[in-house]
């Protein structure tokens, strides 16, 4: 009897202590390096596509002439927070096509072979600056379970 | 330390246990027992929704007031299962891997269907339970998502413990399925009834694009086999696609206007009727015969 009060007891103080530990999660401060090294990398490599800002270009949710969907922002406008670090370093290092392109064509190019593992994490921190608060605790919660694979970090 | 005694009854406690769950799973829940009324099948209410669960070959069909469940392909149906008043059933889903049915609805919210045949609430912190449109995510048993058209969609990964706001859609959502298509940049697609027309996005919710030119689209569903392979029903009729949506070409209609749409893992079609009719097709709608009559 003795035995089984305590067992419910600890059971309980269980309870309470993970309810007062847990904690939604906070997006945490962005290394500067990597969003300088980012931001280098992306005024290079993507400006051309997606904006000088990430703001991309009027109309980006309609397909165009070729049917294509055209390059969308990475500010709070568009949806690359939505994703995971794991899903936006696949995309940046292997592209992607949209099934519903009219073309062939990746949608996305391939950046593998064109930026180290390093330089990919480092641009997709720095796309992280264009976000709201809001969207990058969402993303950071997403990438929990789906973060940066080893080599890139 | 575990004496032996202790261990031993723990082993068979835990034999039994798996007896129990065996039964339950290989029979299913105890259909038309305790805490629901029982109500037969048939009869002319539109048919709003239809599932399949493949763990237990049970088709399902509901109209706005019960479920019914066949065990041969539609051809009889047992006593369906009403649920609480105060609401209507507005969809069906079956959730991944054998996660069991849910229902929801105007009045009702998402409901759960226990293994004892009553149904469990799962509408964790909805702001209401004006739900209109229900889909499972096609391979994450835990996984729904919620449409309520004063806030938009809602997605829980826990089997309605917790709900959470994602996007706010397309206005007048009416029906919504979750496809497992390859190509998304998240984990499939979601194609809604919003408004007239068919709209679909990965599910990130980070675009919706209109698919196709209907009129007055009523539902959409897809093979699951072959995920880019999708039925759509309009005031025009039946439509077919091949390649996700991007398409459509007109293929033979019931003759009935279609309420709900659904294709079993067997690749049979099955078309529910706004006046409460069950059609089936096994050779991809060239053909239909009416079952369940």
């Amino acid at each position: 009897m003795t035995r089984r009060v305590i067992v419910v007891v600890a059971a309980i103080a269980a309870v309470f202590a993970t309810a007062a530990g847990t904690q939604e999660p906070q997006a945490p401060p962005l290394d500067a390096a990597l969003v300088s090294t980012g931001a280098a990398v992306y005024a290079q490599y993507c400006a051309s596509c997606h904006g000088t800002a990430g703001q991309a270009a009027p109309g980006w949710q309609q397909p165009n002439a070729a049917g294509e969907l055209p390059p969308p922002p990475h500010d709070e406008t568009g949806h690359t927070w939505r994703h995971a670090d794991g899903a936006l370093y696949g995309i940046v290092m292997e592209g992607w096509r949209d099934p519903f392109n009219r073309t062939d064509r990746l949608t996305m190019p391939p950046f593998a072979g064109v930026l180290s593992p390093q330089d990919a994490r480092a641009v997709l921190t720095y796309l992280k600056t264009l976000w709201t608060e809001d969207q990058m605790r969402f993303q950071v919660e997403q990438s929990l379970i789906n973060p940066f694979p080893p080599d890139a970090r | 330390m575990i004496s032996t005694q202790t261990r031993a009854a723990k082993s068979a406690c835990k034999a039994a246990f798996r007896f129990v769950f065996t039964l339950v799973a290989a029979f299913g829940p105890w259909w038309g027992s305790i805490a629901v009324e029982a109500q037969e099948a048939g009869g002319s209410r539109a048919v709003v929704g239809l599932a399949y669960d493949q763990a237990t070959s049970a088709l399902f069909k509901a109209d706005d007031g019960a479920i019914y469940r066949s065990l041969d392909d539609g051809a009889t149906w047992q006593p369906g299962l009403t649920v609480p008043e105060g609401g209507a059933i507005g969809a069906i889903a079956i959730a991944a891997q054998g996660g069991g049915l849910y229902a929801a609805g105007p009045g009702i919210g998402v409901l759960f269907l226990d293994g004892d045949g009553s149904w469990l609430a799962r509408n964790g912190d909805l702001p209401t339970t004006n739900v209109t449109a229900l889909a499972a995510h096609a391979d994450q048993p835990a996984t729904l998502y919620a449409y309520i058209p004063e806030f938009g969609i809602y997605r829980t990964e826990d089997a309605g413990g917790t709900w959470q706001l994602m996007d706010r859609g397309p206005a007048d959502i009416s029906h919504l399925i979750h496809s497992n298509m390859p190509g998304s940049m998240q984990t499939g697609w979601l194609y809604a009834i919003a408004g007239e027309g068919v709209q679909v996005s990965m599910d990130c919710f980070c675009l919706w694009r209109a698919l196709g030119a209907f009129d007055a689209a009523s539902t959409i569903a897809y093979d699951p086999a072959n995920p880019t392979q999708l039925y759509a029903a309009s005031r025009r009729g039946l439509f077919q696609s091949s390649n996700g949506g991007l398409d459509w070409e007109a293929v033979p209609s019931p003759p009935a206007e279609i309420a709900a749409l659904l294709v079993a893992p067997s690749g049979t079609l099955y078309a529910g009727g706004a006046g409460g009719e069950l059609y089936r097709s096994i050779d991809g709608a060239a053909t239909w015969e009416r079952v369940g009559d």
